[in-house]
């Protein structure tokens, strides 16, 4: 042999394997744990990932937290009741990915109280608050009395799609909408718009 | 000939060894004092040499309080160059013993700086127990 080829090739080959973290190859096997809300996570255009929920749940937070709409509450902390948050997007998931880790903030945040006992009993944008409060008007001595949701928390996520060519944009909209029950108004509304746009998926942003 | 062939092979190997290194260094800024309640506290600053140092500034952090007892804060960023930049950030909240607190804040956001741009990106601490943070900034993947 006149010159070092074998060798050669083979650092090479050894340097563009070990180089290459995420291309999977024949029946290579490269699973692997990621952090939770990991940079190195997948990033789908047609669905919500994991890293979108915790965004969309800690901007609205915040949002809500700027508001102030919490410390109105004459009773710190006030109890607030998790409504219905409707999925209207192409793909299904349990809407609690998106509430646990709201509803988490909020109890560490020490202004509100999660009612877990009461639920929404029919189909209307926040059916408990309106039951309760047409019950508080109609004077029913079965009305809920203590202790009694000061706010409920109800919404939806709504998914939109545009495309240029072969490029899609996906909007995904967080949209909350907090009821103080007293009153029957809402005190917050909240929007949180997540979008991602490409031609396909990606593993890691 | 050969030395000529051999030294042709190592450069490429080294080019190759550069273009692949996928390390992707964080830039990190943190209270100077943890219990600093001053509008613009002083700033710790880590990073490491080939990260972002050269190309952004923390140029200072604002900080407040909502909800009366939720530590806010604000921090402006600063693109150093003449082109945009794709960043990801992420704020983790500490208490005053500095353990991070686990909430929703730990997740990378993106934000975009157009050359030479002064941005301003939020968060609030969901604890009031939250007295410090570490800012963590790195480059988003292109």
């Amino acid at each position: 042999m006149k010159y070092p080829i074998t060798p050669i090739f083979a650092v090479l080959f050894i340097l563009l394997s070990s180089c290459n973290d995420r291309r999977p190859i024949g029946r290579s096997a490269d699973a692997r744990y990621i952090e939770d809300s990991s940079e190195k996570g997948l990033v789908n255009l047609e669905k919500i990932n994991s890293q979108d929920f915790t965004r969309a749940a800690n901007k609205l937070l915040q949002d809500l937290f700027v508001t102030g709409a919490l410390v109105q509450a004459p009773n710190q902390p006030a109890i607030l009741h998790i409504g219905e948050i409707r999925n209207d997007t192409q793909t299904y998931f349990d809407t609690d990915l998106l509430m646990q880790a709201m509803k988490r903030d909020l109890l560490a945040s020490n202004r509100v109280r999660i009612s877990t006992t009461e639920g929404p009993g029919g189909k209307a944008a926040d059916q408990y608050a309106k039951e309760a409060r047409a019950k508080i008007d109609a004077g029913d001595p079965f009305a809920i009395k203590t202790p009694r949701p000061f706010f409920s928390l109800s919404g939806k996520i709504i998914e939109e799609t545009s495309r240029v060519d072969k490029v899609t944009q996906k909007d995904f909209y967080f949209l909350l909408t907090l009821t103080e029950i007293e009153s029957g108004t809402g005190v917050w509304f909240g929007r949180e718009l997540i979008t991602k746009q490409g031609r396909r998926g990606a593993i890691g942003f | 000939m050969k030395p000529l062939f051999i030294y042709l092979h190592l450069v490429f190997i080294i080019f190759l060894n550069f273009s692949c290194n996928s390390t992707n260094p964080v830039y990190q800024a943190t209270k100077e004092d943890p219990s600093d309640p001053s509008l613009l506290p002083d700033l710790k600053r880590v990073y490491m040499d080939g990260g972002l140092e050269k190309d952004l500034a923390v140029v200072s952090i604002n900080q407040g309080n909502v909800n009366k007892d939720l530590l806010r804060i604000q921090v402006n960023l600063e693109n150093l160059t003449k082109k945009s930049m794709n960043l990801l950030y992420k704020i983790e909240w500490m208490n005053e013993d500095g353990i991070v607190l686990n909430d929703s804040s730990s997740v990378w956001m993106p934000v975009y700086l157009r050359g030479a741009e002064i941005v301003a990106v939020q968060s609030i601490a969901s604890s009031p127990y939250a007295k410090n943070f570490w800012l963590k900034v790195q480059r988003a993947k292109k």
